[in-house]
Parts: structure tokens; C-alpha cells; sequence
């Protein structure tokens, strides 16, 4: 499962995407270089990634040390590195024919769906161990993705003749006698000693689906994301185009049921919860949607700084307008209707967990990206207990598989400093969309290999690839202090903003967070200072952690851990090397809108 | 003397300071036990990156769902995949672009149809890769739309 996540992650974060290169425009069509320099935490040697259209590929290091490739939105990217990580980003262009930049892109696509087919292949593996391992204990629970959010006893809100009239023949109890059947069968072929792969749990899904639409089940209490008070009630147009959308739903149930995709069950659970959520819109006049939060989703616990100065309400007014626009665009859309409802429940949901944030409530849970509801319901599952004999030797079978594919995971996807890091696979991936090094020569008009000298540093990487490639347009984005600095500059007196902002006590520019270790002075834009800043620095951070030890019976070593590290960023200091710059929480933006608005204002 | 040490030692400090990590780290993790960025900022980033303009528009999803689609395509045609593999991965893919019905999703046959010309299939030979064979036996207007996608 955490491997399924992270890959959601890699593979769409957090919302689409524009598209590659428009093909009418066969002329301008570049891929770009990008470096991004270093700053405190996460990447003191900088970062490297490829620009292809608009989204960025590169790669990054997930904590359980595996190193993947990731499609990121440019504005995004940008916003997360030069915003809210205040890096600088420097970016060189290769021009190129569109049929070189699309086959590129192609290329890295090839490798993201590659990446993902291998990681939801171990996750399966896995599941399919943990399913035989219970088998063989006797009893087996099955978690089915979206049963979660029906209630247990019937109550018929589907009728079965209205959707009967679209399947034909077969009736929904035929359906149910034919997955009974086939679960039988399965079960069979599993105590006989075949493994019971994905086909066990989509069966038993597929089965439970049918019972679910069978029994005219409905939806929990909780199921829903209830309407917001800063929400509006449906408008007339609004529930025509809801009703439209719920006979889309009624054909999708329809299609479905006649469908041969093998996981066709969860789809068909997923819809009817959403068919059931539509009707209660329309029936109360005011938008319900599912709850898409899963288990394992991602916590964040907000402190007061990160609610403190009008962050929390600016945000929470964020997501309300998300909300607002994402309703807006499903209530527009003609073409892709699911997609479009998927970013409005999505959205609602952001918005809705936000909102409930008080003095009280600080723990908030974070949908990344697009998420459809998945609540399981556990279904309990006997098993004869014979052929154990089979079942250990399936069981020996798969723990022999899951350990070649670590193996292979660790040689596909792990992380080595100089041979395998973020500048090394992006040449190797970039390398590879060409059959061979000298189409490639022609194709870029330069080579660079993996392995050529020092080129794993981030910084080196860039420079080489711009002499290699004979890279053009070279710009440079300020990292987002310094672009506010500069502003200062042009705006009043250049001793005294300097004076003012040279330092985290009196700056109006930045706020001192915790994550980025004690520092006193910035150095990010004073070369001829940096070693004389640089050792007040690390007094400052000596200082930091004699009170660290003062603190260390109360807080468990936090302020000395953080002195420590805010010591060991100012190091390079002393030598006119710079890796710390500071860091925001909020965009430009939010900070200073939120201090004047409050929940719902528009 | 001294000074030349001590200048070493600070310059082989500065050389591991800018190689520690030499990579950036995962932001987005949906796990409550990662430390990374487990703040506002993540919330933030969301925030903003949820509200850029032309990413709003869903018909620029879909775009780059058909491309994921092809992709899953020309892996298929390449590696003998079974039909059911296919459209397991096809699923996960759908899933990703908030899409659980993918063939309601005309996107998803315009890209397979996208994905099956870069794969080098002629058009002759689509009824010979399992999973189109009975598309193209029904003539079914899913496989019209693979060909509308394999002609774009």
C-alpha cells in the first residue's frame, strides 16, 4: 500500500497537467535544463530536472530508499522550489524538431508507467501473500476498496427493474449466482495449489457489488462530505445538469455490470456510492459528495506557527475558492464528466477538512492529488481447511518471488549518492530514448554519459549539459527572498534595507521557522561577508544550543538536534559556499491576503 | 601552517555539506509517519498548485491521461502482457486522473489507439493483439475511437 501511494504521488501530483507540445506550433519547441540551487533539509547539493512542455520529470528520493521518477505541473514545480523553498532556478533551453521533443516526452511517460506497472506489481505480490499466509491460518478477511460506505442492512433506493431493462437476460440475481459460482471455482483452484493472484479479491469484490446493488443498500452517515455553510444551495441549471450526470452514472452501472475488465467489482461499488450521493444532492438541493480521505492518508499536525498571523484563514479561503471554481468547471463540463466531478469531490473534501481546523482540532489530513473514494469494507471469508500442504508451497513460491523483486527494486529504483542520483538518471533516462549514442548526437546535437567525471553534482551536471548540448536562453527565476529583496531595493534606501534585511531578527521579508534551523544572518546575497556571517551563524547556533541543553530534559533534545543542524548548514559559510536561505509556508499571496479575510468572505 | 589545515578541513566540510543530499527529497507522501515537510507548507503547496490556471481545465488532464494511456499501450504491445494485466494497469491509471469507469472515458480508447501506432502496430494487425480483437469484431464504437486515436 505505501508503494501504491507513493506512486499516485509520483505519477499525478497533485493535479494535471497541460499537455506536451501543441502540434501545431512546430517551431520554438524546446526541452529545457533546469537546476535548482541548494537550500537547508532536502537538497543541500541542489536539484536537476528536465522541463518537457509543461510539466518538469525528475527524479526524487521517497523515504523507504527508493529513488523514482516524478511528472510535476512547471507551475507546481515552481511554486513549491522558488516559492516555497525560496531556491533559485536556473534554466537553459535545447531546441529541438517537435518529433525529437515528443519522442522524448513519450519516453520519460514510458518510464513514469513502467515505474508504476513495477511498484503496484510488488504491492500485489505482497497482498497476495498476506491472502495466502490467512488462508493457511484458516480465516481470511478481504478488504474490498469503496464497501466501506454502505450501510449493512437493505434499503432499497436502486431499482433493480430500472436497471435490468438495460442489462437484458440477465438479471442482477443471475450475476450473483454466476460470481457465487466463480468464487467457488476460485477457491477450488487455490486449494489445489494454484496461486490465487488478483483474481481472489477482484471475484470477491465483483460478487459484493452485485450484492450491494442487489439489496438496494445505502450509504452511511458518514459517508458523505456534508455541504459547507459558505457552499450555495443547487441552482435550478445546477440540478438539471446534476440530473444529467446521475443518468451518466446509471449508464456507467449499466456498462459495467456488462463489462469483462477483471476489476470491474470496486468500479462498480465506487459508482453506485456516487449514484447514491447524486441523489441525495438532488433530493436535499444542496451538493453531497464521498468522502475520498483512506486510512493511510497523510496527517499533518498544524502548530501555532503554522496557524498563527492569518495563515490558517487564508488558506482555508484558498481551498473555499478551489471549491467554488472546481463546482463551477464540473457543472460546465460536457466532455469528461467523471474526471471533472473526481477534482469537485476532491476539492470539496480539501476544503471541508480544512474548515473543521480550530484552537481544538489541529490534525488535518492531506489529499495530494485527485483522489477517488475508496473506503473498504472487510468481508470475512472461510476456508476449508485441507490441502495445507499446497498452500505452504504457494506460500514458499511467493516469498521466493517477493524477495527476487526486492532485488530487482534495489538495482531498478534505489538511490546511490554519485552513481545513481537525481543528475546521473536524468542523462541515463534522456540517453535512453534513443536507440543508440550517435542518433542521440544528432538528435540533441551533444552527449553526456552518466559516468562522465564529475557530472553527478547537480551544479556540474547543468554547466556540462550546457556546453555539451549548446544550450541557449538561458534565464535565471530569484529564488523568492531575493526577488522580494531586490524590490526593497529599487523602492527605498539600499543601506538601510540591507541593514534590515540582512538578518532573520528584523526582517520584513522572512519569518524564522523551525525547519529551517537557527540562523542569524542570510548569505544567500553577500559572497565578500559570507565567512564572517557564516561564524556568527554558527555562534548563533552554538548559543541555540547551549539553551538546547538547557531544554533537553523538556523537550527531548528537539533544540539541540535543531542547533546542531543549524551549526552544520553554516559551515559552508566559512568557506563562501551557501546552502541555507530560509523557507516559507505560504505563497506570496496568502500572506498577504489572509491577515484580512475570514472564513467565507468572498 | 594551521591556517592551511584548518582550511582543508573547512573546504572538505563544504564538499560533503553540498553532496549529503545531493537530491531532493519527497514532499507529498500521504503517510503520517514520513517527517518530511510535515507542516503547512505541504498544505500550501497544494493549495496553490491546485488553482493554477490552465491545469484547471479538465480536458488538459485528459490529455495527459491519453498519453499515460499510450504509454500503457506500447508496453503492452511490447512485453506480451495478458489482457487482464493490461487493463489492471490501465485501471491504476485511470485511477490516478480521477477516473474509475475507464471505458465510459473516450480519452482512454483515443490513447490506446495513440499508443498502438508508436508501437508500430499496423492497423491491419490491431484485431491480432488480444485485447482489441473483439473490439474489432463488434466494430464497436470503442474501436472507432482507437482508430480515431491511432490517426491523430
Amino acid at each position: 500500500m505505501r508503494q501504491c501511494i507513493y506512486l499516485l504521488f509520483l505519477f499525478f501530483f497533485p493535479v494535471p497537467m497541460v499537455a506536451a507540445y501543441p502540434a501545431e506550433q512546430p517551431e520554438d519547441v524546446s526541452i529545457d535544463f533546469l537546476y535548482i540551487n541548494a537550500n537547508a533539509g532536502e537538497a543541500a547539493g541542489g536539484h536537476t530536472a528536465l522541463r518537457l512542455g509543461d510539466s518538469v520529470f525528475h527524479y526524487q528520493f521517497f523515504p523507504d530508499s527508493t529513488f523514482l521518477l516524478v511528472r510535476e505541473p512547471w507551475h507546481s514545480f515552481r511554486f513549491l522550489y522558488n516559492e516555497l523553498h525560496n531556491r533559485s532556478i536556473s534554466i537553459a533551453s535545447l531546441p529541438l524538431e517537435l518529433s525529437v521533443a515528443v519522442q522524448i516526452r513519450n519516453h520519460f511517460t514510458e518510464l513514469l508507467v513502467a515505474q508504476q506497472e513495477f511498484v503496484y506489481d510488488f504491492e500485489e505480490l505482497h497482498q497476495e501473500k498476506q491472502l495466502v499466509d490467512q488462508v493457511i491460518d484458516g480465516s481470511l478477511n478481504i478488504s474490498v476498496d469503496c464497501l466501506g460506505f454502505f450501510n449493512e442492512h437493505p434499503d432499497s433506493v436502486i431499482e433493480e427493474n430500472s436497471l435490468s431493462e438495460f442489462i437484458g437476460d440477465d438479471s442482477l440475481q443471475r450475476l450473483v449466482s454466476k460470481a457465487d459460482e466463480a468464487l467457488q471455482e476460485r477457491v477450488q483452484i487455490v486449494i489445489d495449489g494454484e496461486r490465487p493472484g488478483k483474481e481472489f479479491q477482484e471475484i470477491v469484490a465483483w460478487r459484493e457489488a452485485l450484492l450491494v446493488l442487489f439489496n438496494g443498500r445505502t450509504l452511511k452517515p458518514d459517508a458523505f462530505v456534508y455541504p459547507m455553510e459558505e457552499e450555495k444551495v443547487l441552482s435550478v441549471l445546477e440540478k438539471k445538469t446534476l440530473e444529467g450526470f446521475s443518468q451518466y452514472l446509471q449508464h456507467s452501472l449499466v456498462e459495467l455490470l456488462r463489462s469483462a475488465r477483471p476489476d470491474r467489482g470496486e468500479a462498480l461499488l465506487l459508482q453506485i456510492a456516487r449514484y447514491l450521493a447524486v441523489q441525495k444532492s438532488l433530493s436535499e438541493g444542496r451538493l453531497f459528495t464521498l468522502d475520498p480521505f483512506f486510512k493511510e492518508v497523510r496527517v499533518v499536525e498544524l502548530t501555532n506557527e503554522d496557524i498563527g498571523e492569518g495563515r490558517l484563514s487564508g488558506l482555508q479561503n484558498d481551498f473555499l475558492q478551489q471549491t467554488i471554481i472546481r463546482r463551477e468547471l464540473f457543472f460546465q463540463e460536457i466532455q469528461h464528466l467523471e474526471m471533472a466531478y473526481s477534482l469537485m469531490e476532491t476539492s470539496r473534501a480539501r476544503a471541508w477538512e480544512l474548515a473543521k481546523v480550530n484552537d481544538m482540532q489541529r490534525s488535518v489530513r492531506i489529499l495530494a492529488k485527485v483522489t477517488l473514494p475508496t473506503r473498504p469494507g472487510v468481508i470475512w471469508f472461510e476456508f476449508p481447511k485441507t490441502h495445507k500442504r499446497n498452500l505452504r508451497e504457494i506460500k514458499e513460491v511467493l516469498d521466493r518471488e517477493l524477495v527476487d523483486r526486492q532485488k530487482q527494486r534495489a538495482e531498478l529504483y534505489g538511490y546511490n549518492l554519485v552513481l545513481r542520483n537525481c543528475a546521473t538518471e536524468l542523462i541515463r533516462s534522456l540517453n535512453a530514448a534513443f536507440s543508440d549514442s550517435e542518433t542521440g548526437l544528432e538528435a540533441l546535437g551533444g552527449w553526456l554519459e552518466p559516468n562522465d567525471g564529475l557530472v553527478f553534482i547537480p551544479f556540474i551536471f547543468y554547466e556540462k549539459s550546457i556546453r555539451a548540448y549548446s544550450l541557449q536562453n538561458e534565464q535565471f527565476l530569484q529564488a523568492r527572498r531575493l526577488r522580494n529583496l531586490e524590490n526593497l531595493y529599487n523602492q527605498e534606501n539600499d543601506l538601510l534595507v540591507w541593514l534590515r534585511e540582512s538578518n532573520t531578527l528584523s526582517s520584513t521579508l522572512y519569518e524564522s521557522r523551525s525547519k529551517d534551523t537557527p540562523f542569524l544572518f542570510f548569505t544567500d546575497d553577500s559572497l565578500l561577508l559570507r565567512p564572517l556571517l557564516g561564524a556568527l551563524n554558527v555562534g548563533y547556533a552554538a548559543l541555540y544550543g547551549v539553551a538546547g541543553i538547557v531544554r533537553l530534559p523538556f523537550d527531548n533534545g528537539v533544540s539541540f538536534n535543531q542547533a546542531a543542524r543549524g551549526a552544520f548548514y553554516s559551515l559552508p559559510e566559512l568557506a563562501f559556499g551557501n546552502i541555507r536561505k530560509g523557507s516559507y509556508s505560504t505563497g506570496d499571496f496568502q500572506v498577504k491576503v489572509s491577515p484580512h479575510m475570514s472564513k467565507g468572505e468572498p | 601552517m594551521f591556517i592551511k589545515k584548518q582550511y582543508k578541513y573547512i573546504l572538505s566540510i563544504v564538499c560533503f555539506s553540498l553532496l549529503q543530499a545531493g537530491c531532493s527529497i519527497s514532499y507529498s507522501l500521504e503517510k503520517s509517519s514520513d517527517s518530511v515537510s510535515a507542516s503547512l507548507d505541504s498544505i500550501t503547496s497544494i493549495s496553490t498548485s491546485s488553482s493554477g490556471g490552465e491545469d484547471e481545465k479538465v480536458s488538459a488532464t485528459s490529455t495527459v491521461y491519453e498519453e499515460d494511456v499510450a504509454a500503457a499501450t506500447v508496453l503492452y504491445v511490447g512485453r506480451n502482457k495478458t489482457t487482464d494485466e493490461y487493463q489492471r494497469q490501465v485501471t491504476n491509471i485511470a485511477k490516478n486522473h480521477g477516473i474509475s469507469n475507464w471505458e465510459q472515458e473516450q480519452s482512454t480508447f483515443l490513447g490506446m489507439g495513440k499508443g498502438l501506432r508508436r508501437a508500430g502496430v499496423s492497423r491491419d494487425s490491431i484485431a491480432n493483439i488480444p485485447y482489441f480483437r473483439s473490439m474489432v469484431a463488434d466494430n464497436s464504437t470503442s474501436y472507432s475511437k482507437v482508430i480515431k486515436g491511432y490517426l491523430m
